[in-house]
């Protein structure tokens, strides 16, 4: 038990030092198949704006609530060049249902597909979901796991500062 | 692991971070998962594990660390459990080390690393793809061991797995893509080590497998559509004469109409004909040459994440299974969306036993599922409303399902004008709601509740001549007490799970978790009798008759870290992860700590 804690404490010491320098951390480019059929780099993207990346899955409740919100700041800040980009985590056990969902929601931000979750793993989400703000330089500006009612205000302010000019 | 070799994964671990952040040009980032359990069961665990990915121009490292003294679920692990050196150049990518990844709906490959349930179906070796002028093409090549539960090998138990198998593996996909037209064919042989209880001579026999297979994808505006076909042969080598023959084929066809969706899955997995009774149809030790655990295709079922619908979930049968489902999509009222899905399975045939309880086919292939028990049919109806109220201040999901279930066929005797049957069925009702309130101050207020009406026992049929003799159910909940004779019968378990939650965003939130069912299931001393100081605190509001109580608090250090700390007791059973399930543990007055880091 002790010899836990103690791993515990390095953990965190570890972690916290590094969390400390996430401020400029650059997010590795990578190429993803959208529900659209597309593929779309992230680096393409970030030439339009700051992005926010939300790792989801059709069977995540807390992921299901946060995308009405992440609809809202895509259509509210896209006049600035923010975009959502959300990397859905289906396998091919259930990947039949996300398409359905997302017409049925009239989401019209992007849906990458990522069934082997080789996204996720770069970007470490071990959460569902897990939410990413990249800013335009590609620079990791802030990030979030879980979602709980609420936790969209925070995510608007943040958006807010990297799109001010 | 010796302290040394400890202090030496510890300092290279440590060596890694510290060197690559020294480093400008050398990215770092990593994620660690700490766990740690402590139970009256005598469950107890720790687990630490930490991912880490360092990128250096045009190469990627990945690195996954395990100390664990014992994990939550599977071996002792101290050290480096995966590793992988990516690089990418142009239109070439390279990946050696522990590979996963997913060929279409994953009628040939679809890897996974489940730490849920302990599930791993990674190989070590080496991937190379070519992305050019609308050509995928990849080649696989590599090692893997597969450890699975078997109770038909020694050393099982629900902790860790105790049966083994090897492969070597080499593979080759290749996809054809222009506009919305998707061409692909792929092509994955294993030649398998596989092992027999010891009292088997010999105890291992050697496989092998080739599965060839093709898909083809169109998307329009008003559909898409998808189809995979597999092809799989397995023959002995090395003195072992047997061979085997099967396939798989999906098809899935998603229409829209203005607002509606509507799409169709069907399955018809004919891998392995195993005969149908519960210890020959699970029993992958002693059958060989069956569905490959690298295959892990498209289900013709939900995947419930509520506790109760996760527990009925059904045991899909990747070598024999035949469905189909209908999900359709659309606007409800008030601003919903409502979903309706229905979804029917069964076996490829239907089998007869005989006197000696040995089995035969009785009829040809079928292209559609069998609603007689004979076909061990599956059936679920579910509906869910989900949407916002009050300016968007409440969430709601109220879902409703009913699902029917013979999971096992213990006989289906014809004799002259007698016909007798035995199977398990099971049938449940399920009513899973969720109310999220959003509070002013980033306040809210979860409440989670999920009833349930549970059906489960042995059903037994019997007629002569036309007559019935009888047809009826004997309920797994029913009870004898041998000390005063009463037989008590219980026709149905009805069970709650219920969680009240406050949190304020973005923050904390605590929520206490009540799971209560009319009888208990788990026959383990522990988890009903066992009262526990926080039980005994409820108990002056609330009766906790056959009830684990629980009270959670997570909490967000930063917006890298995040603390959850459980205190109390969680029912074992069945835990469904992706269509693949396992038996857990029960865990009865103890803690259970959690910390999740990003870095």
């Amino acid at each position: 038990m002790k010899k836990y804690f103690a791993g515990i404490v390095y953990i965190l010491a570890i972690s916290s030092l590094f969390a400390s320098n996430a401020n400029v951390e650059k997010a590795p480019d990578f190429k993803v198949k959208l529900l659209s059929g597309d593929r779309i780099s992230l680096y393409e993207l970030l030439e339009e704006g700051p992005v926010l990346l939300d790792f989801w899955a059709t069977w995540c409740g807390p992921c299901k609530k946060a995308m009405t919100h992440q609809e809202h700041f895509h259509k509210a800040y896209q006049d600035s060049g923010f975009n959502v980009l959300t990397i859905n985590q289906d396998s091919p056990k259930s990947l039949s249902k996300v398409k359905g969902y997302i017409r049925s929601k009239k989401y019209s931000f992007k849906v990458g597909l990522d069934p082997n979750q080789q996204i996720s793993k770069i970007f470490n989400a071990v959460l569902l979901p897990t939410m990413i703000l990249i800013d335009k330089d590609g620079t990791i500006a802030w990030r979030h796991q879980g979602f709980i009612p609420g936790d969209e205000v925070a995510i608007e302010d943040h958006i807010k500062a990297l799109i001010r000019p | 692991m010796t302290f040394a070799q400890r202090t030496f994964n510890l300092t290279s671990f440590s060596f890694i971070l510290f060197t690559s952040n020294l480093f400008g040009q050398i990215q770092f980032s990593g994620s660690s998962q700490l766990k740690y359990g402590e139970s009256k069961t005598g469950f107890t665990y720790s687990e630490s594990l930490i991912n880490t990915h360092i990128r250096l121009d045009k190469f990627t490292v990945w690195t996954q660390f395990e100390f664990s003294q014992p994990p939550e679920l599977g071996f002792y692990q101290d050290g480096l459990r995966k590793i992988r050196l990516d690089y990418t150049k142009g239109p070439i990518s390279l990946k050696f080390g522990d590979i996963y990844e997913i060929w279409g709906r994953g009628l040939i490959l679809n890897q996974v690393d489940d730490q849920s349930i302990d599930f791993d179906n990674g190989i070590r070796g080496l991937y190379f793809s070519l992305d050019k002028n609308n050509i995928q093409w990849n080649l696989l090549t590599g090692y893997s061991t597969l450890w699975k539960s078997a109770p038909t090998y020694p050393g099982y138990n629900n902790y860790s797995h105790n049966y083994e198998t090897n492969h070597s593996v080499l593979g080759t996909n290749i996809d054809w893509i222009r506009e919305s037209f998707e061409l692909g064919f792929s092509y994955l042989q294993s030649r398998e080590k596989h092992a027999l209880p010891s009292w088997n001579f010999p105890d291992t026999v050697h496989v092998a497998h080739r599965i060839l297979g093709g898909r083809i994808a169109y998307t329009a505006p008003n559909f898409d559509i998808f189809m995979e076909y597999a092809d799989k042969q397995s023959t002995g080598y090395n003195e072992l004469d047997f061979s085997r023959k099967g396939s798989g084929f999906y098809a899935n066809i998603t229409s829209y109409f203005q607002d509606w969706t509507l799409s169709a899955d069907y399955i018809r997995y004919r891998f392995a004909h195993l005969s149908p009774d519960a210890f020959s149809r699970w029993d992958f030790v002693n059958n060989y040459g069956l569905v490959l655990d690298f295959q892990q295709p498209a289900i013709s079922n939900l995947l419930h994440s509520t506790p109760l619908l996760g527990r009925i979930s059904h045991q899909f049968d990747f070598n024999n299974n035949l469905g189909y489902q209908l999900d359709l999509t659309g606007p409800g009222l008030f601003g919903s969306t409502l979903f309706l899905h229905y979804a029917a399975s069964s076996r490829t045939h239907i089998w007869e036993s005989t006197v000696d309880y040995s089995w035969f086919k009785k009829n040809n292939d079928s292209w559609l599922p069998f609603e007689s028990a004979e076909g061990l049919p599956y059936r679920e109806r579910y509906i869910e409303v989900d949407g916002y109220a009050f300016n968007d201040k409440l969430h709601y999901i109220i879902a409703a399902s009913k699902t029917t279930d013979i999971t096992d066929i213990f006989q289906n005797l014809y004799l002259e004008e007698n016909h007798t049957s035995q199977y398990k069925y099971q049938e449940a009702i399920t009513f899973p709601t969720s109310f999220s309130l959003s509070l002013s101050n980033g306040m809210n207020i979860d409440i989670k509740w999920e009833y349930q009406e549970l059906l489960r026992g042995t059903w037994s049929y019997s007629d002569s001549l036309g007559i019935v003799k009888y047809d009826s159910l004997k309920s797994d909940f029913d009870s004898f007490n041998y000390e005063t004779g009463v037989y008590t019968k219980r026709p149905k378990q009805v069970n709650h799970v219920f969680s009240i939650g406050l949190g304020k965003a973005p923050t904390w939130s605590v929520a206490l978790l009540f799971d209560r069912v009319s009888y208990d299931d788990t026959f383990d001393p522990y988890a009903i009798n066992t009262e526990t100081s926080f039980e005994k605190f409820l108990e002056q509001f609330i009766s906790l008759e056959n009830t684990w109580a629980a009270i959670e608090l997570v909490y967000n250090i930063n917006s890298n870290q995040r603390l959850s700390l459980m205190y109390g007791s969680q029912k074992g059973g069945l835990l469904c992860s992706n269509g693949v399930c396992r038996i857990i543990e029960p865990f009865s007055d103890g803690f259970k700590l959690e910390l999740t880091s990003l870095f």
